[in-house]
């Protein structure tokens, strides 16, 4: 067993261990349902609210807007299965020599998967490389599915803005990526949140990217592009390092604000040491399972 | 003389600090490798080259070799480098080895001697230039000269023919030829025996190689045939095992294997018909080719023609007896070379050697003491012990070659260049020397000591640089004072050599191996020239090497100048050069503020 197929075994082993929280909000007596966040397709009247462009005007409530003098369209519950859209960020950059950015990430990816598949869902994993790529049949289990490393040389970002994969409408889509992309992230958090129930932005960073600890005479090698960078590194630049790495990260947290996106951390070195994936507990997108 | 030297060559490890140096900047400027997941957050940081870091980085490769020229400076320094005053030069003195086995090897060690010679030249400088040949006597060649150009007409010269080279005597001629002060090179293939001392330098140029040679080669005509004796020699320290070739002209007589153990010598016994005037004996090539080929000629020569004209019945007997046991003559009467007489009136013609038999009719039985002159060629083997000679008291005229007491009996008169006249006083019925051992014996001297003095070469199988003496006619003699009367000598290749006759004598110097052709006065006469010269032969103690200094103290005192204050101050001065950088690179010596001096934003 390589050390991939090592890692799916045990992120999937972890993931039986959680449930997704967003079940939760399902009414009682229909766990397989999810509550859609559009107005559509309806079996069951739920309410009203203001119509959205977008919205089909053959949900137009006419006679509650001669009401009220207000556009207003009905809102029903939808009987959805509920489906995960797991997306793996396979490039370079995630598998940063001396770190457990790679091992995390995969691993991650297979918690999160089984949980899935323990709470209901349907999944489907895909890995960015130059383009997006399944990692198994929609029935696999993470164990099953076929990773040979992470060895794509473009951004994930420039991948999904060039030839996303059809998602799901109402799905629930997971971005696993170190998100060192130099693409604005609005335009990728929109295209990626468009008829999704729900957009969990999961940022897997080494020790060594957040704080590195190197002095002196450097030639930087970026592990994904190859490019080298020549550099004195000493406290100060250490700092600028830090501030372009905060801006960087402030900016997708805004856009994932924008989009409604939930956005968390996940250090490497701190999830391969009991795999606890504490950040996705915090935010309650997970949950300990009962059983 | 070289331009420069040093004193204290062991400061050469000095110069093991610059891979040190270059070790301490290596690490010091190398660029560690660092992976890392993106350059995106590092892309605004300048880098080394940016923002003013060229300056810094050029910098360190300067001060780099300023203190590489402060480590050279200062093993210069103590190196104690001199060097040689523009008016200093000496005159040089080179010895050239002329000995055949200069000529051994491939490339030999005359061609690496001159190739060395060449370079030596390129790079010192003397104020003249001398050479000396040294063979069995030293041999000046040339005079004086500055120009290398000239060196090409002295080298042709030198052409390692001589049978030995006396390197001892070839020193001091050279040192009484260019003085004191001169330096001396000896170019040779074997080393030095002793210490060359000072203003020498030895240089050999020889390899121990293995060769095997014929170190010694006779041919003697007797009646049976031609005898020959071969001697080969094997110098080296393996066994070998060769085919000895016997030729005469293009056809091969005899093939003789032979096998020797190291250093062995075999001497090798044949007898052979005199089927040819030149015999050949050769041996496969090896290291030495010269000692490979040997030629001989038949030695027989033509007869001594005598003529007797004694009245004395006995003595007359006894006479033709002495000669005919010679078996070296035959009776001429119109042309004696040697005419034995009792008459004291004769005056035979040039070419005749004389012997007046003074019969005296009275005298003493003498039994001694006989004083012989034992130089004489005459007196060869006699000792006249137990003999009675009957002679009178008369003076009688010559030099006296035998006397008994005071009483000369056998008297020497030289008449004009060669021609002798030899008085022999007697009283047969009082002497028992006619009936002695000793009878043949002078008689055999007298034939032998004519026959070398008729014309030709002294002998027809001759050794490489021996000096052939070739004799004339008296008839030539007498017109010796004209310059024009030489003796021919047509060398193997074909080029013909006169040499002038003085006193019915000719000297020529054999220098080239194989067979000669001597013509005087229309008469040729074959001579084999060989190199039979053991020591010449035996490689094994042969070297490469050089020994010997010519700049001593004395010389480095007075011909050159120490320059270790020169290279100390320069040293000084590169170094505050270098202070004055290290100083002035500091960063709050730029202005900037040293906590910032790397964080330079090009922003």
């Amino acid at each position: 067993m390589d050390k991939w197929a090592a890692t799916l075994v045990r992120g999937e082993q972890e993931g039986y261990r959680y449930q997704w929280r967003v079940l939760r909000r399902a009414p009682a007596g229909q766990s397989d349902r999810h509550l859609a966040s559009a107005a559509g397709s309806s079996l069951e009247f739920r309410e009203h609210r203001e119509y959205q462009a977008g919205d089909d005007l053959r949900y137009l409530d006419w006679s509650a807007s001669a009401r009220s003098e207000r556009l207003l369209v009905k809102v029903f519950e939808q009987e959805l299965h509920p489906h995960l859209e797991l997306i793996l960020d396979a490039s370079r950059s995630m598998d940063l020599e001396g770190s457990e950015k790679a091992r995390a990430s995969l691993g991650l990816a297979a918690l999160l998967a089984a949980s899935a598949i323990a709470s209901g869902f349907s999944c489907r994993a895909v890995q960015l490389r130059e383009s997006c790529q399944p990692l198994g049949c929609m029935a696999d289990r993470p164990s099953e599915w076929s990773f040979d490393g992470f060895a794509g040389r473009v951004s994930g970002g420039q991948a999904l803005l060039r030839e996303g994969p059809r998602w799901r409408p109402r799905s629930v889509r997971v971005l696993l990526s170190d998100l060192f992309w130099p693409e604005d992230p609005i335009p990728i958090l929109t295209q990626l949140s468009w008829q999704a129930a729900l957009v969990v932005v999961a940022q897997v960073v080494a020790q060594a990217d957040l704080n590195p600890t190197f002095r002196g005479q450097v030639r930087l090698v970026d592990v994904e592009t190859g490019q080298q960078r020549d550099l004195l590194v000493n406290d100060g630049v250490l700092q600028r390092y830090r501030d372009a790495w905060t801006h960087h990260q402030e900016q997708w947290q805004r856009a994932c604000r924008q989009v409604g996106a939930a956005y968390v951390q996940i250090i490497a070195e701190e999830f391969v040491r009991d795999w606890i994936p504490r950040p996705l507990l915090v935010q309650e997108i997970l949950q300990m399972s009962r059983a | 003389m070289p331009w420069l030297v040093w004193t204290t060559p062991w400061a050469l490890l000095g110069l093991a600090a610059i891979p040190a140096l270059v070790a301490i900047y290596w690490l010091r400027l190398r660029y560690r490798p660092q992976p890392v997941s993106t350059l995106l957050f590092w892309r605004h940081i300048p880098e080394m080259r940016d923002a003013g870091a060229r300056w810094r980085e050029l910098q360190l490769p300067l001060l780099f070799f300023l203190e590489l020229l402060v480590l050279l400076a200062l093993v210069a320094a103590a190196l104690g480098v001199h060097a040689l005053l523009s008016d200093r030069a000496r005159p040089l003195v080179v010895i050239l080895d002329d000995s055949l086995s200069m000529q051994a090897g491939q490339p030999s060690a005359r061609e690496e001697a001159e190739k060395a010679l060449r370079q030596l030249l390129q790079h010192h400088s003397f104020s003249s230039l001398r050479f000396l040949l040294a063979g069995t006597t030293p041999q000046r060649l040339g005079h004086a000269f500055r120009e290398v150009s000239e060196l090409e007409g002295i080298l042709s010269a030198w052409q390692c023919r001589e049978p030995t080279a006396v390197l001892d005597r070839a020193i001091v001629a050279a040192r009484e030829w260019a003085g004191a002060d001169a330096l001396l090179l000896v170019l040779t293939d074997e080393p030095p025996k002793d210490d060359p001392g000072n203003s020498l330098q030895w240089w050999a140029f020889g390899s121990a190689q293995s060769n095997l040679a014929i170190t010694h080669a006779v041919r003697t005509a007797t009646a049976e045939g031609d005898r020959l004796v071969i001697e080969v020699a094997n110098f080296s320290s393996q066994p070998q095992n060769a085919s000895l070739i016997l030729r005469l002209a293009d056809t091969v007589l005899q093939t003789i294997p032979i096998s020797l153990q190291p250093g062995e010598t075999q001497t090798l016994h044949y007898t052979l018909s005199p089927q040819s005037e030149l015999l050949e004996v050769l041996l496969p090539d090896d290291a030495l080719l010269l000692d490979n080929h040997v030629w001989l000629m038949h030695t027989k020569q033509g007869p001594v023609c005598t003529h007797i004209e004694v009245a004395h019945p006995q003595l007359r007997t006894a006479l033709e007896k002495a000669l005919r046991a010679t078996s070296l003559t035959v009776s001429d009467r119109a042309h004696p070379h040697l005419l034995i007489t009792d008459r004291s009136d004769r005056r035979p013609n040039v070419t005749t050697w004389l012997v007046e038999m003074i019969v005296e009719r009275e005298g003493e039985a003498l039994t001694g003491p006989f004083l012989l002159d034992q130089q004489h060629p005459l007196c060869e083997g006699l000792s006249l012990r137990d003999v009675v000679w009957g002679a009178g008291r008369a003076p009688i005229e010559g030099i006296p070659i035998i006397s008994v007491g005071s009483i000369p009996v056998l008297t020497e008169t030289v008449r004009g260049w060669d021609r002798r006249h030899l008085r022999v006083r007697l009283v047969p019925e009082l002497s028992t020397w006619p009936r002695s051992p000793d009878w043949p014996i002078f008689w055999a001297n007298v034939v032998h000591w004519r026959r070398s003095h008729l014309p030709g070469p002294e002998r027809v199988n001759a050794r490489l640089g021996e000096v052939l003496r070739v004799r004339t006619t008296p008839l030539s003699a007498s017109s010796s004072q004209n310059t024009e009367d030489f003796v021919l000598c047509r060398l193997p290749t074909g080029v013909e050599e006169k040499f002038p006759v003085r006193q019915s004598e000719a000297f020529i110097p054999l220098r080239h191996l194989g067979a000669h052709e001597i013509v005087l006065a229309g008469q040729r006469w074959p001579v084999a020239v060989n190199m039979l010269h053991r020591s010449e032969s035996d490689l094994r103690s042969r070297a490469t090497g050089r020994w010997g200094h010519w700049v001593t103290d004395d010389v480095m005192r007075q011909d050159y100048r120490n320059l270790s204050s020169f290279f100390l101050l320069a040293a000084l001065a590169v170094l505050l050069l270098h202070g004055w950088l290290v100083y002035r690179s500091q960063p709050q010596h730029q202005g900037i503020p040293q906590r910032d001096c790397w964080k330079l934003d090009t922003k």
